[in-house]
């Protein structure tokens, strides 16, 4: 038998069967944890937050277009959520405003990072976690731990294509600024 | 907030407060409520910004303003002084204010701020223009003047005032040293001078009956014309609210 999707599952809970709520928490609890565990790498109460982002999802299920992909709305909760707790916690600056989201940026078609690259930076990510600016931070997250493509990210962050793609370029450039710095080997 | 259950498992938790009630699913008609009120809001400020927009062009031609760069250097500097900032201003706000509600939107948040935002004002300059061009703003004009529109009347009467220097009227007679002109301000006739230095267009291409722009200082009810045109799309003089505003 075939596998339901996640927006056939997310169909069933809006139809009333919350139990099935369940098997959409199974299948992004690991998924979102280590979402918040990397983008919210100092905050302690990381799963509190996760087990909110799923409260959220529940509550406000009937607002999902089935025609849409559950994974990038969901996603969307747990940014929201993450962005509230980085507020609250007021330990790393947040502007409202960001220039990058004003112009037209020429960003490359598509990525081209080849497996030993995407292992290599995945690698310094982890790394350099804590300096990087959670707004490169998030990117580089969603990109090389949780496989999203720019179009993706940028339906999570809300922010142009060519945005997600540049804070992904200027992310990388400040990774390796960080990674020299401490001295390690790329 | 929400409170959570004091379990080890995420699942567990969710499913939990769930089956305890505390977690409960919003209705779909709450979303389709909120979704209406936004594409209403959407709506809302958009025919605002469109119907400033139209004001601002119907303001522009209806005093003169409009065609005042076609006298020159001098022109384009009265027309920028004579520009009403204030309604320009307020239509920026508007067009902010809709640039900032579509955000939500992907067709808007997918793009570079740049790019929505110059379809924002683009969009809102043409359709401004092209229902500036019918007879919509006349009809308000109209009225508030004679108090059907009590809310629109002060907005119409301060706005359709000629700026200082600029006068359209209307020649009810060629005089020995220039013309008489019908303005707006009533039934009044002014004398409009014209010297040697007076921009004019050629001799005999005036005749009575025809609107005209004069730039000029006004001296009690004579106008010393600098320049005088008379552009094709120019409308007639209004009355300017000379009817007093009826008693509430």
């Amino acid at each position: 038998m075939t596998e339901q999707t996640d927006e056939q599952i997310a169909q069933a809970v809006q139809k009333g069967d919350s139990s099935a709520f369940g098997l959409l928490v199974e299948r992004y609890e690991p998924k979102l944890l280590r979402y918040a565990k990397k983008f919210l790498f100092d905050y302690e109460d990381g799963k509190d937050i996760v087990q909110e982002v799923f409260i959220k999802a529940y509550s406000n299920i009937q607002s999902f277009d089935s025609g849409r992909s559950f994974s990038s709305w969901i996603y969307r909760i747990a940014h929201n959520e993450f962005i509230n707790a980085i507020r609250k916690k007021g330990r790393e600056p947040l502007s409202f405003f960001d220039p990058d989201t004003l112009f037209p940026h020429p960003t490359a078609p598509t990525q081209a990072d080849d497996d030993l690259k995407k292992a290599e930076i995945k690698e310094m990510v982890e790394k350099c976690l804590k300096k990087l600016d959670p707004k490169y931070r998030e990117p580089l997250v969603l990109y090389y731990y949780e496989d999203m493509d720019y179009k993706q990210i940028s339906e999570i962050m809300r922010i142009p294509v060519s945005t997600a793609a540049i804070r992904l370029k200027r992310g990388k450039v400040a990774l390796q600024k960080i990674y020299q710095s401490l001295n390690l080997k790329p | 907030m929400t409170e959570q259950p004091k379990t080890d498992s995420i699942k567990e938790g969710v499913l939990k407060a769930i089956e305890d009630g505390r977690v409960k699913m919003r209705p779909k008609w709450q979303f389709i409520a909120k979704a209406a009120l936004a594409i209403l809001g959407v709506v809302l400020v958009a025919l605002t910004t469109l119907y400033l927009v139209s004001f601002i062009v119907f303001v522009l031609r209806q005093t003169g303003v409009l065609f005042v760069p076609g006298f020159g250097f001098r022109g384009f500097g009265i027309f920028f002084l004579s520009l009403p900032w204030l309604l320009i201003a307020l239509a920026a706000l508007f067009m902010l204010l809709l640039e900032i509600i579509i955000k939500r939107y992907s067709f808007a948040y997918g793009r570079p701020f740049l790019y929505s935002a110059l379809a924002v004002v683009f969009l809102g300059i043409i359709g401004g223009i092209i229902i500036g061009e019918t007879p919509l703003h006349e009809r308000f004009f109209d009225e508030a003047e004679s108090g059907h529109l009590p809310f629109a009347r002060p907005m119409y009467e301060y706005f359709g005032q000629e700026p200082q220097n600029i006068t359209v009227g209307a020649i009810t007679k060629i005089t020995g040293n220039g013309y008489q002109i019908q303005s707006g301000d009533g039934d009044d006739l002014f004398s409009v001078i014209v010297s040697p230095q007076t921009q004019t267009p050629p001799p005999n291409t005036l005749k009575v009956g025809d609107i005209i722009l004069i730039l000029g200082p006004r001296q009690g009810k004579t106008i010393l014309a600098q320049g005088i045109q008379k552009p094709s799309t120019l409308p007639p003089p209004r009355r300017r609210f000379v009817v007093p505003i009826p008693a509430q």
